[in-house]
């Protein structure tokens, strides 16, 4: 073991600044519990929010005209929703009602493009209708709900008519239909799109549905509120059977008082169906009880679309809290356990807090919100937070008994000796994380910033504050210290240390290894940008958002919007029969694509009308020759329409149109090949459309998500290359060799590479959200290394003998290394309980990740360094030797 | 669970471990103490 004394010698600095902290601790203290105290008021004005354009790149051309035309054209943010009927087909005047009615209740959600809303009970789906005289008129499909058989035979017939319908807002076998609604960005907010969606248009016409339409609030009428008063009442339904009647109004459930149709769903659907309740119905003055067996819901509803989805997340998000709560006491135990102390378990909650409130308030200060998949993020800080007060806790003990007893000698020995590899370590993290910085997208900026700075907030508790706090705590018992060194851990670290250290264990580990990377280079070439599944990979493949996405995939082929803009360059340029031409052999091109369902364009109108122009006769459902004749057919369609109805297919100036692809889904590879077939049409010298027009890639979700995938790809290489770098660099300098940094950067090495297999093989793919993870995951190893490193130097400038000191600090910093490892594991595998996916995934991964850097760093390293015997550790024993403290040592063991 | 729930679990949970540790410390002591006095008195 050391002596101390002649580590003194070499950090003298440090321990003057560790004097003076402790003599100075009441200012110090004071301005840091101010400041950390403004942090922590910021802190609980946090919110939880995902702005979706921060997600971007805004500077890629994709996004760019995406943004351009997703207020006109269709954006990203779309809600499929699907209703299917359990038995025979939707064209009842029940089910098209509730088609109508649930349209209309999704035109009202907040933040909804009124005028991007396809569906057979929107005002904007129309159909071609010959009035008397061969006049055509395009008018909606439902002006109203049908009232009899004869008017839902009617909306069958004009639905099997229309091309542009049935197949692709109405399922070929007549069971679904699909409402399709666009969302404006900038008024998305996912828990009350997610709320009001349940409330108010799945709730009331599915477990909510009794048999009778209710009456809602009408926001034309300027009302605000609404009894729950029948509106309709239909045939052989539990409405009819309770006797309910149009013009009555529930006002209770089982005694339950319901204010209007949204409470009386919510209440009705809480029971199972076959309960009879007892429906308070007041009918004009009177008020009387009515007996309501709760029907089985012959609908069913389905929803899907990226609101949808985060909006799921966002319900999943308070499962943060039971994981943190958990995880503290879990550490706590743990902590007492090992220090067998209460300040050994309060002191590391400290050091995570204080950093916590410093980082959230600088979260607030910059004006950047949480989104519930970077909680992993933080919490991860936390834990280094915590492992580097571990450290710092376990070293004090340590000073404590070299020290015989003297607090303030071992509160500033520990404080100088473990200064520099908690700083680098520190610093290396922060820096390390800043590299995502690169990455041209709003999001992962803002959070590498604001990682980074809570990364460096450690130094302020860690070694600003940190003397000062074991000043005012009491010092340990001495048998509390001394039971550190009793015990069946300390027992199993010394057996470890010793096989490892031994001729077989320095075999054995360094085969071992070598083997494991190899295996996992060979696996990690199947990682791959984007999302690896058609499934959404931010929920569980059996949450009820991946069942809802999958029922409507299967049902209507393709959902997932890419948007081809035909940007014209004069006004008229998408009358020209030569630009329409070339959408179409776009359409047919692409849509041999296995991974795209259909299509849309312009021409799909155009050759529509054209047909029934000419009665039906499909050889004329083609674009016709001239300008003049395109421009007459598109004014049968258009002329009854609002420009903000028609401005969804083309521009009022008829200057720019798009074709619109619908994805199977957004699987990176198929965005890929996608994109390249799109590329490729584009590029051929026949489809340049005679410099009339030019195709713009790309909008909808799956052009976003390219832009994404691509912005990706350049970076991701870049920042592992920097993250390495940085490391090094600051390796250098810190133990001041050019050597030092490969030794440390061995371990990483091969846990980035371990890491990266495992993504391949459990199919996680790298996007926005998992890349900040995994880019701290590149750092995040660094430290135990770093500690088992300074110390084998710590002992050699001491005992001059590189074998004893590779064992004493395994045995020492080791130990502690390892429980720290093992708490942070503990910790972090507890997310794989979470409800989404994404943080259970990403916490299994990382704490994987945690353990192979702990294991290598704990057995290659020592390995290495006992193998190569590098120069910049053997000079530190050089200039043990010459010490006069050694000499008379090594004179007294001799 | 939210926030506050979590925050109140985890301070009554600490106060709890710190209060436990200084029992079990504080009887430590009084038997080291006992039997010290114990040995003196022999």
């Amino acid at each position: 073991m050391s002596s101390g004394t002649t580590s003194e010698e070499d950090k003298r600095a440090l321990y003057w600044l560790g004097e003076r902290l402790i003599d100075y601790r009441h200012p110090v203290m004071i301005v840091v519990l101010i400041v950390t105290g403004y942090f922590a008021w910021l802190s609980f004005q946090l919110k939880l929010e995902t702005s979706f354009g921060d997600l971007l790149p805004q500077s890629h051309p994709f996004v760019q005209i995406h943004n351009k035309y997703a207020g006109t054209f269709g954006g990203a943010n779309n809600i499929q929703l699907m209703v299917e009927v359990k038995d025979g087909d939707i064209f009842t005047v029940s089910t098209l009602d509730r088609i109508y009615k649930i349209t209309e209740e999704m035109d009202r959600v907040y933040g909804v493009n009124h005028n991007q809303i396809d569906s057979i009970g929107h005002r904007t789906t129309r159909y071609l209708r010959a009035q008397a005289g061969g006049f055509l008129k395009a008018e909606p499909v439902m002006i109203q709900m049908p009232k009899t058989a004869d008017d839902a035979a009617n909306i069958k017939r004009i639905v099997h008519n229309t091309e542009s319908i049935y197949g692709i807002l109405v399922s070929l076998d007549d069971r679904a239909a699909l409402v399709r609604a666009n969302f404006i960005e900038a008024r998305l907010d996912h828990r009350r799109t997610f709320t009001e969606i349940n409330e108010r248009v799945i709730a009331p016409f599915e477990k909510g549905w009794i048999g009778a339409l209710i009456r809602g609030r009408d926001a034309f009428k300027g009302e605000t509120s609404a009894a729950a008063a029948v509106d309709t009442v239909y045939r052989d339904t539990a409405a009819a059977r309770a006797g309910l009647k149009v013009g009555d109004i529930i006002v209770s459930v089982n005694g339950k008082p319901v204010a209007d149709r949204v409470e009386l769903a919510a209440e009705i659907q809480k029971y199972k169906p076959g309960t009879t309740v007892r429906l308070g119905v007041k009918s004009g003055e009177e008020t009387r009880d009515a007996q309501l067996t709760i029907p089985e819901p012959d609908l069913e509803l389905y929803v899907a679309g990226e609101p949808r989805l985060y909006g799921w997340v966002y319900s999943y998000a308070s499962d943060v809290f039971w994981i943190l709560t958990v995880t503290y006491c879990f550490e706590w135990i743990f902590r007492w356990m090992y220090f067998h102390d209460w300040r050994g378990a309060l002191r590391p909650t400290l050091t995570g807090l204080i950093a916590a409130f410093w980082g959230l308030g600088f979260v607030h200060i910059i004006g950047f919100a949480l989104d519930p998949l970077i909680l992993v993020m933080p919490f991860l800080v936390t834990a280094r937070a915590v492992s580097h007060a571990i450290q710092m806790h376990d070293r004090y003990y340590e000073e404590f008994e070299r020290h015989d007893w003297n607090q303030r000698k071992a509160i500033v020995a520990a404080f100088a000796e473990l200064f520099i590899p908690t700083f680098a370590g520190v610093v290396t993290d922060a820096l390390g994380v800043l590299v995502i910085i690169l990455v041209p997208i709003v999001m992962l900026r803002n959070l590498a910033i604001v990682i980074s700075w809570w990364i460096l907030a450690i130094t302020v508790a860690e070694l600003l504050l940190n003397p000062i706090v074991y000043y005012y705590l009491r010092a340990p018992d001495p048998e509390v210290v001394l039971a550190r060194d009793k015990g069946w851990y300390k027992a199993l670290i010394n057996r470890v240390t010793d096989w490892n250290l031994s001729s077989l264990g320095k075999g054995t580990t360094m085969v071992f290894w070598l083997g494991l990377t190899a295996v996992g280079a060979f696996l990690m070439r199947g990682l791959i940008v984007g999302d690896p599944t058609s499934a959404s990979p931010l929920v569980w493949s059996d949450s009820p958002y991946n069942v809802s996405h999958a029922h409507i995939q299967d049902k209507f082929g393709g959902v997932e919007p890419l948007i081809v803009v035909a940007e014209g360059k004069d006004r008229d340029a998408m009358k020209d029969p030569k630009v329409l031409r070339t959408m179409e052999n776009f359409q047919r091109y692409l849509e041999r694509d296995r991974d795209v369902g259909y299509s849309f364009s312009l021409t799909d109108i155009l050759r529509a009308v054209n047909m029934v122009f000419h009665e039906l006769e499909p050889k004329w459902g083609v674009i016709p020759n001239n300008s003049r004749d395109v421009a007459q057919t598109f004014f049968i369609f258009f002329s009854g329409s609002p420009p903000t109805e028609t401005a969804k297919y083309v521009d009022p100036s008829y200057t720019t149109s798009h074709v619109t692809f619908f994805a199977r889904n957004h699987k990176g590879d198929n965005i890929a090949r996608i994109i390249q077939e799109c590329k490729d049409f584009i590029a051929r010298p026949e489809n340049n459309m005679d410099g009339k027009a030019t195709f713009k890639l790309a909008g909808g979700l799956i052009g976003v998500l390219a832009a994404a995938n691509e912005e990706l790809v350049r970076n991701d290489l870049l920042m592992n290359f920097l993250g390495f770098f940085t490391i090094y660099v600051i390796v250098l300098f810190s133990y001041r060799s050019w050597v030092a940094g490969l030794y440390l950067l061995a371990p990483l090495f091969i846990s980035n590479i371990l890491i990266n297999a495992a993504m391949a093989v459990f199919e996680i793919g790298i996007n926005v959200n998992t890349l900040p993870l995994v880019t701290v995951g590149v750092g995040f190893g660094i430290d135990y290394g770093l500690y088992i490193l300074s110390r084998i130097i710590e002992e050699i400038r001491v005992n001059n003998n590189l074998d004893l000191s590779i064992r004493e600090a395994l045995v020492t910093s080791g130990k502690a290394v390892s429980f720290t490892a093992v708490c942070m594991i503990g910790g972090t595998a507890l997310w794989t309980f979470s409800n989404i996916r994404f943080n259970a995934v990403m916490g299994g991964l990382l704490a994987v990740w945690m353990g192979v850097s702990f294991i290598c760093s704990e057995t290659l390293l020592p390995v290495m360094i006992s193998y190569f015997r590098p120069g910049f550790i053997l000079r530190e024993g050089g200039k043990a030797s010459r010490r006069p403290v050694v000499q008379a040592q090594a004179a007294a063991v001799s | 669970m939210t926030l506050w729930e979590s925050v109140i679990i985890v301070t009554v949970f600490s106060i709890a471990v710190i209060v436990m540790d200084e029992i079990i410390h504080a009887r430590r002591r009084k038997r080291r103490e006992r039997e010290g006095a114990a040995r003196v008195g022999h």
